[in-house]
């Protein structure tokens, strides 16, 4: 009995669309790319996925106590830039900065948690004007990409721990072992409510300001691990290294089974969503689909996927109709 | 004991003056109800009691302590608990994680206890008599399982005090009953008990006491230990007005009326309509010309998804329907409208109401909708016409500028109704018109709708409250799981045989529960 | 005090905290601020090259109003890409010639259209978020752009849309006698004309709507076809402006038309405003623009100033309306 139900509950889960999905993709990438399986090869992909699925967890946790995040992107660039124009070759400096860039990126996030979570200005444009901000911060502090990392920081981020445990795939695990705690979390059963139906959570005598703060400063938790990562791996403070975050989050996030209106889905499905989302990209680069073209491919597949996400509920709609 | 006292609370929002001078004393161990119509404050004066709003002035005591509830944890410590008459469920959520909602507990690592959140609400689910998966999404449970739902929510907390707003307006006779055993078993412990509601013949049955509101102040109350259970003696606290005779319908005089159109032949017919689902069954009817056929039955038997598929708003049915005669294929609202059905629905708020618009805007958007023919929008006309609908309808204030929102309940359903008058109709399809709304816009509703069917109208109701049933209809038909298993006419319409008609009481192993 | 009393001064206690009045209040601080800058700022000839930039804004901004206005969590992240699209695929029809100026017109529009059929059926049709469906069109759109051009656009504005792009008569720009007569035409539809008291409807409460008769998916998904050929013939008007053309000419422009928008008090979550709110709030955002240029500050300077305005902006209206 028991069996049976926690089956037919893991079907109709939120994420499920988005797992046949990731299925779907492995096979693909597989057959494009020779050595998939390789350690090699899953070591790299693992260097490039972890900060999207980061950042792709932040946003996931915004969209379900139904706020949004556009800047989180742009932070990403700024921690980079701030990071690579601070840090020195000692690691006094080393452990400092880093303490610093994770520090600039929860104040970012906290900043614009409060004046949502207090004043209630609709989350887009308020997060797409700061994104503005932060940008032209980057372009002050790093005009141009460049600045300094010691190669005692990047370099751990692609080192392998016991020959078999690559570092950014333990940056997940800790993120994993990190989402598992949030979810036994009174403030995080809040955020569903909250998400789900404010008005509901305000009767229920839930602190709105609060819930939403607290959504605010796991995101920014979430970017700052994302931002260590990104530094750990391009070694640049660059403007523009986190613009595609941002809207891939989203998406990542909607495939995931995340509903937009909040209150609904979960941090596997936003997991499995950064995951598609990064062989998404890689399908792309190895089809020899020309730099022309991946932006337009992207698109199209992204619209594939969040149709076929579609299609569990278009089959409820069609048969009530 | 005294529990509870309020002494001429006063509480004004924008421009509107809510409580003028409340009074209020309940004592422990006793049901105490709180009658009045909408606007006469009795659920301002609850969400001040509960602690969701701050008075004015005045002075509320708890237990001989004077008050000042600054937010809703205050009243939760002084073990108080309201049931809303909004409901105050996370949809997405299971029922578990909705009862423990807002006081979920936690184990010694500052982690949730599901385990007793779980437990909790089974217990609580059962006590109240209903079988429930706790597991269930609250999205998927009926409106009547959702209001238990909620009441399984305040009494979770264990409350002292219980405050019910309209707890039974989703209900059906049965399940009120099931919730009076659980309320008298909570007042025998001792815990006091305020039961806010429009249904008289319940506040009569289960009340030790009552206390009336009229016009934001406190204006009399009854006390059934040494007065008669009698509704008649309600309603004149309510309205002011000495109590009237009730008007019950001549019936000779209706079915003169109805004879008088029946050259028409039926204006609507079902045929063999059924569901995909189940949730309909064959059905098969005929509606006269100017006839009150009412639909009865339990809450949920089909009665939503017949007055839904007539206003082809529910489509994909099997079987046919004939409007004068000729089938329709009812594929879109627009169809049904064209034709003359119109569909007053069961949330207002959600179904029938542009809230942030004006009442002008409201009352002439099907008429817009449904606008063929000059370039530019007729507004001198429209804008009599709405006057003339808010005449129809005595709109309180008479005003087309005022943002519906604003109305109080009642006049907001009487905004609801007026916009189809416009267009008039051949066939009106009313979803439990008078849910939560008092006693006189209830009148003013059901004396719109009787004018109506002399003119020629012909109205299919859906009531929960059986009592509107018998007042207003030609006919009832009773629904049980989607079928239709009993036809009354005129005098047979009574509140016995409707009762034992909707338990489809006709086998010996039912057990016969009547009432 | 009776009603119409009490309705009548609510109207001007309204008014006075009004987004609307905020905003032209903004303006009129911004243009003295400019004119103490940079003296000359509030010349006949620079206020109408200002107006003249808003005007391709407002025309993007007009659809996105509508689309916001339609409810749904409406909102079109495609249009600048649209724009972009109509911008090369005039310039290829019209090869700098006045004789296919129609056909131009008739492919710019239809091509907006479609791409708009396509956002309105996922939205609608299939239920996808606005913001992802018209984010993921976005791309899309771009690509074919690239399709189209192969990279390297063709052709050329002709003539007489050159000199209705950058001309003027009697000092006021032709372009901006254009969205003078967007703006009367917009009005009288959103205000007297079925349609428009339709749309409100939708976006306020689309069960309401539905059940008054209204096929709620179909007029939506139209909503945004219309958002779509009203980008693209933006796009045609800037070819105008720029007289050959280049590829993501409207990038700039999605979010900007948002905050327009925003800023002019239309509600994101649908059901009212005015196409004059987003009017307001072109003229504002443009105006800020014109003097960061004005300041030759740094590409840095300029974005911390625009997104910091635009932050205060933003907060400080809805402030108002929890008020």
């Amino acid at each position: 009995m028991t069996a049976s139900r926690s089956i037919r509950s893991l079907t109709q889960d939120s994420s499920f669309p988005s797992f046949l999905m990731l299925v779907v993709l492995v096979i693909v990438n597989a057959i494009l790319q020779p050595g998939f399986f390789s350690f090699q090869v899953f070591r790299m992909d693992f260097m490039t996925f972890t900060p999207l699925i980061l950042v792709s967890l932040g946003q996931a946790t915004l969209l379900l106590v139904g706020a949004v995040d556009l800047s989180l992107g742009a932070g990403i660039s700024l921690v980079t830039c701030v990071m690579a124009s601070l840090m020195q070759n000692n690691p006094m400096s080393i452990v400092l900065i880093t303490l610093l860039g994770i520090a600039v990126a929860l104040v970012l996030s906290l900043f614009n948690g409060f004046f949502i979570a207090t004043v209630g200005p609709p989350p887009l444009i308020m997060t797409f004007a700061t994104s503005v901000v932060w940008y032209g911060i980057s372009l002050v502090l790093m005009p141009s990409p460049g600045g300094h990392i010691p190669e005692a920081f990047y370099g751990i981020y692609g080192r392998t721990l016991g020959g078999f445990l690559p570092v950014p795939v333990l940056v997940l695990i800790i993120a994993l072992a990190f989402c598992l705690l949030l979810g036994r979390l009174r403030a995080f059963r809040h955020l569903y409510a909250v998400g789900g139906s404010e008005r509901a959570a305000q009767a229920s005598g839930i602190n709105l300001v609060r819930t939403r703060i607290f959504a605010f400063l796991v995101s920014g938790i979430f970017v700052a691990m994302a931002a260590l990562c990104v530094v750990g791996q391009t070694a640049t403070g660059d403007a523009r290294s986190g613009q595609g975050f941002t809207l891939n989050s989203v998406a990542a996030a909607i495939i995931g089974g995340i509903a937009f209106s909040g209150g609904k889905g979960n941090f596997v499905g936003a997991i499995i969503g950064g995951i598609i989302l990064g062989l998404l990209i890689n399908i792309i680069y190895f089809a020899n689909i020309t730099s022309f073209y991946q932006v337009f491919t992207k698109g199209v597949i992204i619209l594939v996927a969040l149709l076929i996400g579609a299609v569990p509920r278009l089959r409820r709609e069609l048969s009530q109709r | 004991m005294t529990v509870l006292e309020a002494r001429h609370i006063k509480k004004s929002f924008v421009g509107v003056r809510a409580l003028s001078d409340a009074n209020f004393l309940l004592h422990e161990g006793e049901i105490c109800g709180l009658v009045g119509a909408n606007g006469s404050g009795k659920t301002t004066f609850a969400r001040i009691v509960s602690g969701l709003l701050t008075p004015d002035s005045g002075e509320l005591l708890l237990r001989g302590e004077k008050v000042n509830f600054r937010s809703r944890l205050d009243a939760e410590l002084s073990r108080m608990a309201m049931v809303h008459q909004n409901l105050s469920l996370v949809p997405e959520m299971t029922i578990w994680e909705n009862i423990a909602l807002g006081r979920e507990q936690t184990v010694a690592t500052g982690f949730l206890d599901n385990r007793r959140a779980r437990a909790q609400a089974e217990k609580v689910i059962e006590s109240l008599g209903i079988s429930l998966s706790v597991h269930s999404r609250v999205s998927s449970i009926s409106p009547d399982e959702k209001q238990l739902v909620e009441i399984a929510k305040a009494l979770a907390k264990d409350p002292r005090i219980l405050l019910l707003d309209e707890p039974t307006a989703s209900l059906d006779f049965h399940q009120v009953e099931a919730l009076f055993t659980t309320i008298r078993a909570l007042k025998n412990r001792g815990v006091a008990i305020v039961f806010i509601s429009h249904r008289m013949w319940e506040v009569a049955r289960i009340c030790d006491r009552l206390v009336a509101f009229r016009n934001g102040e406190t204006v009399g109350g009854l006390d059934f230990s040494v007065q008669p259970r009698d509704e008649s003696l309600i309603v004149p606290l309510i309205t002011g007005q000495a109590a009237k005779a009730r008007v019950r319908k001549n019936r000779e005089e209706r079915e003169a009326q109805i004879s008088a159109h029946a050259a028409w032949g039926p204006v609507l017919q079902m045929q063999g309509v059924s569901l995909s689902d189940g949730s309909l069954k064959d059905i098969s009817f005929n509606l006269r010309k100017g006839e009150v056929l009412g639909l009865g039955g339990l809450q949920g038997q089909g009665q939503e998804e017949i007055l839904m598929i007539l206003a082809g708003y529910r489509r994909g049915h099997t079987g046919r329907i004939l409007v004068d005669g000729k089938p329709l294929a009812l594929r879109h609202t627009r169809a049904a409208i064209g034709r003359g059905i119109a569909l007053i629905p069961g949330d207002r708020q959600k179904e029938g109401l542009f809230l942030e618009h004006t009442v002008l805007a409201n009352l002439l958007y099907p008429k817009v909708s449904m606008h063929n023919g000059s370039f530019f929008l007729p507004l001198r006309n429209y804008r009599a016409l709405a006057a003339s609908a808010i005449d129809a309808v005595s709109l309180v204030p008479a005003e087309p500028k005022l943002v519906v929102n604003h109305l109080s309940g009642g006049n907001q359903q009487k905004v609801v109704v007026g916009k189809w008058l416009s267009l008039a109709p051949a066939v009106l399809l009313l979803n439990d018109p008078t849910k939560g709304v008092d006693v006189a816009t209830r009148e003013n509703i059901y004396a719109i709708i009787s004018r109506l069917t002399r003119e020629g109208t012909s109205v299919i109701l859906y009531a929960s409250d059986n009592e509107e049933l018998i007042d207003n209809c030609d006919r009832v038909l009773i629904v049980f799981e989607g079928k239709i298993v009993k036809e009354m006419t005129g005098a047979e319409i009574t509140e016995e045989k409707i009762v034992v008609s909707s338990l489809n009481v006709t086998h010996a192993e039912e057990g016969g529960h009547a009432s | 005090m009776n009603n119409r009393t009490y309705l009548r001064s609510a109207a001007l206690r309204a008014l006075a905290t009004d987004k609307l009045t905020i905003a032209v209040v903004a303006i009129v601080a911004l243009f003295v601020t400019g004119e103490i800058i940079a003296p000359g700022f509030l010349s006949f000839g620079h206020l109408m090259s200002v107006l003249r930039l808003s005007v391709f804004l407002g025309v993007v901004a007009l659809g996105q109003s509508l689309v916001v206005m339609s409810g749904g969590e409406g909102i079109d992240l495609s249009v600048g890409s649209v724009l972009s699209l109509g911008v090369v695929v005039a310039s290829s029809f019209l090869q700098a010639k006045d004789a296919n100026i129609v056909t131009a017109i008739l492919a710019v529009i239809a091509a907006g259209f479609a791409i708009g059929m396509v956002n309105g059926l996922g939205i609608s049709y299939i239920g996808i978020p606005p913001l992802i469906m018209t984010l993921a069109m976005a791309s899309v759109v771009e690509g074919l752009s690239l399709l189209y051009t192969g990279g390297y656009p063709s052709g050329n504005a002709s003539p007489l849309l050159e000199t209705l792009g950058s001309g003027r008569v009697i000092g006021i720009p032709d372009v901006l006698l254009l969205w003078v007569l967007f703006i009367v035409v917009a009005t009288l539809v959103l205000f007297r004309k079925r349609w428009g008291a339709i749309l409100f409807g939708v976006g306020a409460n689309s069960v309401t709507a539905e059940l008054s008769g209204i096929n709620v998916k179909r007029f939506r998904m139209f909503v945004y076809a219309i958002c779509g050929a009203i980008s693209a013939f933006a796009g045609f008007m800037v070819l105008g402006y720029t007289g050959t053309p280049y590829l993501n000419l409207g990038a700039p422009y999605v979010m900007s038309s948002i905050a327009a928008v925003a800023v002019g008090g239309i509600s994101l979550a649908g059901g009212s405003g005015s196409y004059l709110g987003a009017v307001i709030g072109c003229i504002l955002l443009t105006t800020l623009s014109s003097i960061l240029v004005t300041l030759q500050t740094t590409e840095a300077i300029r974005q911390i100033v625009y997104g910091g305005l635009l932050f205060v902006i933003v907060v400080a209206y809805t402030r108002r309306a929890k008020e």
